[in-house]
């Protein structure tokens, strides 16, 4: 009986850091920035705020924070309110975009000061920093002055000064944005690896959707304020659920088409020719007879083959090869289908038949991966630098 | 680097001798063994210091100066610095009005406002008070205050501010320990120039004097409406000195580039 208790209690602790986000809405006089977002974010979870600047992701992360208060809707953290509960009494840490590293303190006291701060005996505060200093890969750093450190070691500062106080939350504000390629990977990896040990759940904030489909277990997907849609990385890219999600994540094949027929099939008119797709291509709409629509493929789902080339049951399209470019096991073709520029991706190896730049080809693809969606409205197309 | 030309070579050094040239005819008739201040000195003689510093009315301005410039420094450093913080965070937009405000007094004649100012005293019923000279001296200084102060809160990153909260800081707190430390040379200059300003203002000063309380500068000026004896000299020299070694200590810690930096925009 004891044991079970004892048991229950442990889980409970366990499964801290769930963060519960209900009609949260944000609005700054007549602008609002975040409108109606429903999210629940199980403890433990590696979560990203995925968008383009501008669309709500540092604001929700800043609520979270309690540096500014939703204007409607209710924020709770492990089922607890958090509406009127200032920054300093929520459960979280936080490293910012800048990293706000306190450049008069060494590194050790940059990460002891929370410490100091909760008056820790000195002992266990100097066992502590240690720890975390050695978490994050900065073993024998501590006397150093921060303006010492190099970009990569700042940021590992910053991790570690949140970390060291065992938040059940870390929020993370694109804080490798300011960072080259090389050492944003390795610092990926790095807090991958951490957020995996520790069990902290991580709300982490970037625009970058290699970035965020790298190391997160769940991406949410933000533009204009609202969420587009949540899910794991890789559900994200197989079924993205609006058109601005297949665009944000992942390379991504449009052809402008009208719908001539709904159904059974929907019939489907484009300027590289007539086909049919399943009606359960359609996504998010209802499409009628006479709509724009656009449809999306994945450059891996295209095929390119010879001109007299027929296969069973897949849609086919005349084309014309541009150009072709092998990037190692990868081979991209660029194609020109009717009047519309198209991108396909296959292995190397699998390119049985090379077909060089210039010459007349099919483009090959199974209805059933297409998806149909209505066309970006306008205040979405400029989010990609378009006008719809 | 350019080269100057002779004439304008000369013409600057001159200029740079003349400007101190009346603190150098008053260093040398403080050592004026006579009766009579004089340029160069007849004889040499430290009579006038001896008299300076046992004569208790010296003495007690000296101090009165010193201690009212202390406390004029410390407060009006305060206030600049929770006003510049204040702005800076909470009401941005109206940081432009303030320094309006703020920079005000240095348009106004300053015999101006020492009317002004004896007409707000006698309301307060405070004429004739340290306080009263107090808080001249703080509307006098705040323009010298702000600036400083200002300029090294507007360079500190407001994110600190936010870092320190999340680790459970209060906002007092996180004042103390990161926000104050980062902007401590801004706070010396302001500390030390409106000390030095303080320390020599006389105009508004004259207006707010009473029986019991004299500054040095203001007693220097009646004392030579009687009597234009080389104790003047001596004064005038310590004074000099006094105000000297606060600019090199100014220079020293904090340098004096907060005041060729704009706080503005």
């Amino acid at each position: 009986m004891t044991t079970t208790l004892n048991q229950s209690v442990s889980d409970v602790q366990n499964v801290t850091g769930s963060i519960d986000i209900a009609s949260v809405s944000k609005s700054y006089g007549d602008t609002e920035v975040l409108s109606n977002v429903n999210l629940n974010i199980p403890a433990g979870n590696f979560l990203t705020l995925l968008g383009p600047s501008g669309c709500g992701k540092t604001t929700l992360l800043r609520l979270i924070a309690g540096f500014i208060e939703p204007s409607k809707g209710k924020i709770a953290i492990d089922g607890r309110d958090m509406n009127g509960v200032p920054t300093q009494k929520r459960p979280i840490g936080m490293v910012f975009q800048n990293l706000a590293l306190f450049p008069h303190f060494s590194v050790a006291e940059n990460v002891a000061y929370g410490l100091k701060l909760r008056k820790t005996p000195a002992a266990e505060m100097q066992q502590r920093v240690d720890r975390f200093i050695d978490l994050v890969g900065l073993s024998g750093m501590g006397d150093r002055r921060i303006a010492q450190l190099s970009g990569g070691q700042k940021q590992r500062v910053a991790l570690a000064r949140s970390l060291v106080l065992e938040p059940s939350i870390l929020l993370l504000d694109e804080p490798l944005s300011a960072l080259d390629m090389q050492l944003r990977k390795q610092l990926q990896i790095a807090l991958k690896d951490i957020q995996q040990k520790l069990k902290t759940t991580f709300v982490f904030v970037t625009h970058d959707q290699e970035e965020a489909t790298m190391i997160s277990d769940t991406v949410v997907v933000m533009s204009n304020g609202h969420v587009q849609q949540v899910g794991a990385p890789q559900d994200i890219y197989a079924s993205p659920e609006t058109l601005f999600v297949s665009k944000f994540i992942g390379e991504l094949n449009e052809i402008p088409a009208r719908v001539t027929d709904t159904g059974p099939h929907l019939s489907i008119d484009t300027a590289a020719g007539q086909f049919t797709l399943p009606a359960s291509a359609a996504r998010g709409f209802a499409p009628r007879t006479g709509d724009a629509a656009v449809i999306c493929l994945r450059p891996e789902q295209l095929k390119v083959l010879p001109t007299g080339a027929n296969v069973a049951g897949q849609t086919m399209l005349d084309a014309r090869v541009v150009s072709r470019l092998v990037i190692g096991p990868l081979t991209r073709v660029s194609l020109r289908v009717g009047e519309t520029d198209m991108i396909a991706v296959m292995m190397t190896d699998a390119d049985t038949a090379p077909l060089p730049s210039g010459s007349a080809c099919k483009v090959s693809f199974n209805p059933d991966h297409a998806r149909l969606f209505a066309p970006l409205s306008d205040d979405m197309a400029s989010a990609f630098g378009e006008h719809a | 680097m350019r080269t100057m030309s002779p004439l304008s070579r000369t013409l600057g050094i001159v200029f740079l001798l003349a400007l101190p040239l009346p603190i150098f005819i008053v260093f040398g008739a403080s050592f004026n063994g006579s009766a009579y201040i004089q340029f160069p000195p007849e004889s040499y003689s430290l009579r006038w210091y001896i008299e300076a510093f046992t004569d208790p009315r010296w003495a007690r301005a000296v101090g009165t100066s010193l201690w009212i410039a202390a406390v004029t420094s410390v407060v009006v450093t305060t206030i600049s610095f929770l006003a510049a913080y204040f702005t800076l965070r909470y009401a941005p937009k109206i940081n432009t009005l303030l320094e309006l405000a703020i920079f005000s007094p240095l348009f106004f004649p300053h015999a101006c406002m020492g009317v002004a100012a004896v007409a707000l005293m006698a309301k307060l019923g405070i004429v004739g008070t340290p306080g009263a000279i107090i808080l001249a001296h703080i509307i006098v200084t705040v323009p010298f205050s702000y600036r400083p102060v200002h300029v090294a809160l507007r360079s500190v990153d407001p994110d600190l501010i936010r870092a320190a909260e999340v680790m459970g800081a209060s906002e007092l707190r996180a004042l103390k320990d990161i926000i104050l430390p980062i902007c401590r040379s801004g706070i010396l200059t302001s500390l030390l120039f409106t000390g030095i300003i303080s320390f020599d203002e006389v105009t508004v000063t004259m207006f707010l004097i009473g029986p019991e309380i004299t500054t040095l500068p203001v007693q220097i000026f009646t004392f030579i409406q009687d009597d234009a004896s080389p104790v003047l000299a001596a004064i005038s020299t310590i004074s000099v000195i006094i105000t000297f070694l606060a600019i090199v200590l100014l220079e020293r810690v904090a340098g004096l580039t907060f005041f060729v930096q704009r706080s503005g925009s």
